[in-house]
């Protein structure tokens, strides 16, 4: 649906050059849900905005639905972001129309018909949850109602992408969720591709089927919502995780482990389902002559599949040790040594 | 009790003579300034919306155009209107057939009032927030969409408080123009109160000029406030 091929974009400031993309490539399915995540600055806003052209590539291809739209006129243009959706972080409403206006208005620039576009703006309302505000204007509803304007107004004209770019940012916790299930209502139900850029890990946990990280205009590491949790490569990608899963293991265990004259690792499992450790830990602690102790665990929901993390400690011998953690991996439990200790 | 009853005498005396006077001025003064204001309106707003959406990184960025339509604008802020009004006397003949009178005096007015509101339209619509504006260009908005739907929609209240600004300069500049024998209330203020040492007709105008101008902005800011939303 979506698709980058060595994307560049600097900006030209009377400061100087700025490298915002270095060559970014990345495909969307048609149907998913791609989340592009990275910290303040490191171009993901260049990026999405390259998609649409509200930013001009520097060079590169931006296919969308099959359409180069680096070389589009400006008349056809406007017609593929006809079936581009866009939100943005601070929801850019008419602050002087009701909500009413604000999704009829998309209608009108395409020229619909008056009659279908009530019985339009009526139905993305709906769909949105905003039946019951429809005359009311901007300044009267929360950043979460402003949001699912903004939204009915990017689907008004049966849009096949919607981007999303920091759309839940301004937004608390409890709002970002109600507006994330929206999102993925739409994506389920109007089978509609949606590609979102956040710093927030909890969103791409939450909605993504794809991920990637991308810094310094670069796209560092790019995979499955899955496997970028069960087996992160870029130290920038686990930090993201461990923004949103606590890991840190109290000190004064630590210390105490470290205080035996004894060997003993510390080793993290990342497992799918959440009970697909229970077995195989019994199994080490009947078959081999150490038992796995458990010292934290937790369960995260990513997407549709639960993931569990241990932390355990093997103390012993360092071949039954390393003994156990075969089977660990044999069973398909990821295993990372956090700390390796003793003699 | 008769010194009384003649000082009432005095005042209906001078009241039957001044009012006429007065109303005949103030409608003069009306047509000239709302005529002046709708001409100036309709040649300064568009330069106005050419302002913004021709500066570097707007809708239709073209230097070319920005460039001179500012230099003409603060060409003629430069010049006051007391010297604007002699100044383009030749142009005035020759566009309304006439130096004197209301339809003399709406050129020079008209010359006057619309680089004024092409700064005011200018100001308003760079007030408009940047990210409604793409926000329309990502719906495939044009231009004229853009302009009609979001500059000036948004910018609307904002508008009418400048435009009434440009009202009560008019009324000023109108008044001035009674030097040229224009008609209108700064007209009688001249030759009466001015030239006759008519100190009452001069002191009434005043008050009718004063009335007028919180009237107008009273007016002003009730519809803008409306508008707002
Ligand atoms: N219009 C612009 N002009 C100049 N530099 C820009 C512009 N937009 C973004 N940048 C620069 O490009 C880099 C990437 O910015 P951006 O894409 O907004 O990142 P993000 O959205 O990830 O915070 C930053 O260094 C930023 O300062
Ligand atoms: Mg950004």
């Amino acid at each position: 649906m979506i698709e980058i091929t060595d994307l560049y974009k600097t900006y030209k400031t009377s400061e100087g050059t700025v490298e915002a993309l270095k060559g970014i490539n990345l495909k969307v399915k048609k149907g998913e849900i791609f989340g592009v995540i990275g910290f303040s600055g490191a171009g993901k806003s260049s990026l999405i905005r390259c998609i649409n052209m509200l930013e001009k590539p520097t060079s590169g291809s931006v296919l969308v639905n099959g359409v180069e739209m680096t070389t589009l006129k400006p008349k056809e243009l406007r017609q593929a972001r006809r079936k581009i959706g866009m939100i943005f972080q601070h929801f850019n409403l008419l602050e002087t129309a009701t909500v009413f206006e604000n999704v009829a208005v998309a209608l009108e620039l395409s020229k619909t018909p008056k009659l279908e576009i009530e019985k339009k703006v009526n139905k993305l309302l709906k769909i949105v949850g905003l039946e019951d505000k429809i005359h009311n204007y901007p300044s009267q509803l929360s950043g979460g109602q402003k949001q699912r304007v903004a939204i009915a107004r990017a689907l008004a004209n049966d849009v096949e992408v919607l981007l999303c770019d920091e759309a839940t940012s301004a937004l608390d916790p409890q709002t970002t969720e109600s507006i994330l299930d929206l999102l993925l209502e739409i994506n389920k139900n109007l089978n509609i591709t949606i590609l979102l850029i956040t710093h927030e890990m909890n969103v791409i946990k939450k909605v993504c089927d794809k991920v990637a990280v991308i810094e310094d205009g670069e796209i560092i590491e790019m995979d499955s919502i899955v496997n970028i949790f069960t087996n992160p490569q870029q130290p920038t990608t686990r930090n993201f995780i461990k923004s949103i899963m606590e890991e840190d293991l109290p000190s004064n265990l630590i210390d105490k482990l470290r205080k035996r004259d004894r060997n003993y690792k510390l080793v993290r499992l990342t497992f799918l389902g959440c009970s697909a450790a229970q077995p195989i830990l019994a199994k080490i602690a009947k078959d081999l002559p150490l038992s796995p102790n458990i010292l934290s665990g937790n369960i995260i929901q990513v997407k549709d599949e639960t993931l569990g993390r241990l932390t355990i400690e093997l103390t012993g011998n360092r071949e039954h040790i390393n003994q156990a953690i075969q089977m660990l991996e044999n069973v398909g439990v990821l295993t990372e040594v956090i700390e390796d200790g003793g003699n | 009790m008769v010194e009384t009853s003649s000082f009432w005498d005095v005042i209906i005396l001078e009241a039957n003579r001044i009012i006429p006077l007065l109303i005949q001025a103030t409608y003069e003064t009306f047509i000239m300034t709302f005529i002046s204001l709708s001409i100036a309106a309709i040649i300064g707003i568009p330069l106005g919306v050419l302002l913004v959406i021709t500066r570097p990184n707007h809708i239709l960025e073209q230097k070319g155009v920005y460039l001179i339509i500012n230099g003409l604008i603060n060409m003629i802020r430069a010049v006051p209107f007391i010297i604007l009004l002699f100044a383009i006397i030749p142009f005035t003949r020759w566009v309304a057939g006439t130096t004197i009178g209301i339809r003399g005096v709406i050129v020079p007015l008209v010359i006057f009032t619309f680089p004024f509101i092409a700064r005011i339209t200018e100001s308003a619509l760079l007030e408009v927030n940047r990210g409604i504006i793409e926000a329309f260009l990502a719906m495939g908005a044009t231009p004229l969409q853009i302009i009609r739907k979001v500059l000036l929609r948004e910018s609307r209240s904002t508008m009418v408080l400048g435009l009434t600004m440009a009202i009560i300069n008019l009324i000023g500049a109108s008044a001035m123009a009674g030097m040229a024998g224009s008609g209108g209330l700064g007209d009688l203020a001249i030759r009466f109160g001015y030239q006759q040492y008519d100190w009452k007709v001069m002191l009434a105008t005043v008050i009718v000029l004063i009335i007028i101008v919180q009237g107008l902005q009273g007016i002003g800011n009730f519809i803008a406030n409306k508008l707002k939303k």
